[in-house]
């Protein structure tokens, strides 16, 4: 399915400094973005069906850049209401995610006299997707089931800079995590529940695929501020105790400050 | 600035390229299962294998009950045929935790054969002046009735937030 998107208008402020050549690069730069997300889960615990919508999200960036590496921080959040094509049948869904990456930079080169930088790193990535199913013919369903992990992924990162243009291209892959999931049973005595579990079983990149891409055009304004547009796309698939696989394509606006 | 542009096209063609692959839900995640009577019935028969905690307890031969009802559906089944079939297997559990509604609630299918009535033939009354001799305790803000049986060792418990249920 082909999303078409309108990006939010972005709204930057003025701070001291000059648009110089590679200005922006050694300087750290906050950036938030608002856009929104087309979710796509199936969990078969709840049902055999795909919940889709399209959600709203943001991000929250921090960015250490260097000439020879990068620091990345990011803390996501997702909300909206998933359906299926039935009446009767809905589900409140939140997703979180935080993400720290180190990214050294082993490759430079140019094309047509602009620098593209490779960079390579890894860190640590956490994902929560938490969903309340409803039907409103029998009362409910009163599961919560609840999807996270903390993993350690590697990524490659390529930055094509064009003054005062920039793309950016990365790519995330989990190759080992901790995921914890419901049994789908309530807390003993109660009807409530079972609160989410702050760790799980450990996963190898197999039993939990997670692979991300996200593609970023940016326009540098001037000094100390960037706009950006941008996707990204996020797939992860776990078995136990039933098969959960999701996806998403994100579409986000972003201003960023350089400080 | 030619150059920038022929980037830019470049680019823009590689994202746009990016988005029917990535965005594609029966590739990614598989398609729905089809709406037919048998997927339907294989389905719901798959939930309560995976789940029912009781078949031993009730002496349900649960995959018995699979052959012989999937044997009954074809793929011309109406959604009354199919609804017909299903409460009919899920007749044996015998259990008021099973229920079965259609997709607007307009049809419901309880699994318990024991009549409501029986509910109110009931008297707790009675039952203390006759069975305890009224000799009982009460606790819970009347959730719970209970006490023993003069001359015996049987306890007597009454719960009256099931009345409205029919024990299976």
């Amino acid at each position: 399915m082909l999303i078409i998107t309108v990006l939010f208008p972005a709204i930057y402020a003025q701070k001291i400094g000059s648009l110089k050549e590679n200005s922006s690069v050694s300087k750290d730069q906050i950036g938030i973005s608002f856009g929104i997300s087309d979710f796509h889960i199936r969990d078969e615990r709840a049902s055999p069906l795909i919940y889709k919508n399209i959600t709203f999200s943001f991000v929250a960036e921090y960015l250490i850049r260097t000439q020879k590496s990068q620091h990345l921080l990011e803390l996501s959040g997702y909300y909206g209401m998933l359906g299926i094509d039935l009446p009767n049948y809905d589900a409140e869904n939140v997703r979180a995610s935080f993400r720290y990456n180190y990214l050294y930079s082993i490759k430079n080169f140019n094309i047509l006299n602009n620098k593209i930088k490779v960079y390579f790193g890894g860190g640590l990535y956490s994902f929560l997707n938490y969903s309340q199913y409803n039907e409103y013919i029998s009362g409910g369903i009163l599961e919560a089931p609840w999807y996270w992990f903390h993993s350690l992924e590697f990524s490659l990162l390529a930055n094509y800079e064009f003054k005062p243009h920039a793309l950016t291209f990365q790519f995330n892959f989990s190759l080992i995590s901790n995921v914890a999931r419901p049994s789908y049973s309530y807390i003993p005595g109660t009807y409530k529940p079972e609160p989410i579990k702050p760790l799980g079983e450990m996963a190898v990149f197999w039993e939990n695929p997670t692979i991300q891409a996200k593609a970023v055009y940016e326009y540098q304004i001037n000094s100390w501020l960037r706009i950006m547009g941008q996707y990204n796309f996020l797939y992860t698939y776990y078995e136990k105790p039933r098969k959960i696989a999701m996806f998403m394509n994100n579409f986000y606006a972003a201003v960023f400050f350089l400080l | 600035m030619n150059n920038y542009n022929r980037i830019l096209k470049k680019y823009f063609i590689i994202i746009i390229l990016f988005f029917p692959i990535t965005s594609c839900e029966d590739f990614i995640l598989g398609p729905n299962p089809e709406n037919t009577p048998i997927n339907n019935f294989e389905i719901l028969w798959g939930e309560f294998d995976r789940y029912y905690p009781a078949f031993i307890i009730k002496n349900i031969n649960w995959d018995s009950l699979h052959d012989i009802h999937r044997n009954m559906i074809t793929p011309n089944t109406t959604d009354e045929e199919l609804w017909e079939i299903i409460t009919s297997m899920l007749y044996n559990f015998n259990d008021a935790h099973v229920n079965l509604y259609n997709n607007d609630g307009s049809k419901r299918f309880n699994s318990s054969h024991i009549s409501p009535l029986r509910y109110y033939e009931f008297s707790l009354e009675l039952v203390k002046s006759r069975y305890l001799n009224n000799n009982f305790r009460a606790a819970g803000k009347g959730n719970f009735t209970y006490g023993k049986f003069p001359n015996d060792s049987i306890g007597y418990i009454y719960l009256p937030l099931l009345k409205v249920m029919m024990i299976g």
